[in-house]
């Protein structure tokens, strides 16, 4: 698969785990609510393309995902989670999986699952 | 006391110290380089710090280390410059062949100081006012009020960096290792 492709399908295949297991129950209780966003991005290497950031909405809180580019360091691509109390990066691995930032109090960067991803939303909300 | 000592980790030479400043930079391009290179060869390993940067966090990133590294050897040269100066004027007060000028003051700062710790603790800016009111050439002088200005840096770091830095003039260390050794060689040189 080209990069551009794999870093796009990286990003449908999150959300998609995002909405349909790590936060489904919460959809379906409507305790959490999920909107995706159409955005672009330019980059020299890919140019200008469409992707999605997703917006996770709990009470009057906010999240906010956005894929910031597939050109970056050391990984396939990167989306950053920004809430009110801050911004954690994630990063695409070779193996199709999400790594996110910690600082322990050096830089790490940890798998993402659904356990990590839900005390992401905590610690940013 | 002479100005061209063996490098050594307790007592480097201050050209030594300019030089390892620049294999530093030279070490950080390269190391900037391989991260670029880990933008389109991303199984590339680079340590986690570097990882997940678009070009522009890249140079900012390296910009910062840069400069901190820069920091660190004008603070090295400008301490070890230190350490010569006030080598030197315990050797003079220690040798009572002295007799010049400078080691009578010398003396007269160390009586008043009243003891040897306390007189370790003797503002530098004293001892470099004899200096510079020792030497006559304006050049020399200037060098002595250039080393003054830049111990403004010098504290700054020394202490932390909690307050406003203000004025400093940020050269290389290459400049300020070589105006250093330059003061250190002349006052080794000077017995008036």
């Amino acid at each position: 698969m080209k990069r551009k492709e794999y870093w796009l399908s990286s990003i449908s295949k999150l959300y998609s785990a995002i909405k349909t297991r790590w936060l489904h129950d919460y959809i379906k209780q409507n305790k959490i609510v999920v909107r995706q966003e159409e955005i672009t991005l330019q980059e020299d290497f890919f140019g200008t393309y469409q992707t999605n950031q997703i917006i996770i909405t709990i009470g009057s809180r906010i999240l906010i995902l956005k894929p910031i580019g597939g050109i970056i360091s050391g990984a396939y691509g990167r989306i950053d989670i920004k809430g009110t109390k801050g911004t954690i990066n994630l990063i695409l691995n070779e193996s199709a999986q999400w790594e996110y930032k910690v600082k322990t109090p050096f830089v790490e960067y940890i798998i993402l699952d659904k356990h990590a991803f839900l005390e992401i939303i905590e610690e940013l909300m | 006391m002479s100005s061209k000592r063996n490098p050594g980790p307790e007592y480097p030479d201050l050209i030594e110290l300019a030089e390892w400043h620049e294999a530093n930079i030279a070490s950080l391009k390269i190391y900037k380089e391989r991260v670029f290179e880990a933008t389109v060869n991303p199984s590339l390993t680079i340590l986690s710090k570097f990882r997940g940067l678009q070009d522009e966090e890249i140079h900012e990133t390296f910009d910062l280390i840069e400069d901190e590294v820069k920091k660190l050897f004008q603070f090295s040269i400008l301490s070890v410059t230190e350490g010569n100066i006030r080598k030197d004027f315990f050797d003079r007060i220690n040798d009572a062949a002295n007799k010049d000028t400078v080691s009578k003051k010398y003396r007269k700062l160390y009586d008043k100081a009243g003891s040897p710790e306390k007189a370790r603790v003797i503002k530098l800016q004293s001892l470099l006012d004899i200096w510079k009111l020792t030497f006559t050439a304006q050049k020399t002088k200037d060098k002595i009020g250039q080393y003054k200005t830049n111990l403004h840096f010098r504290h700054w770091m020394a202490h932390g960096r909690y307050y406003p830095l203000g004025f400093h003039a940020n050269y290389e260390p290459r400049k300020i290792a070589r105006e250093c050794e330059e003061i250190i060689r002349m006052i080794a040189q000077t017995k008036i």
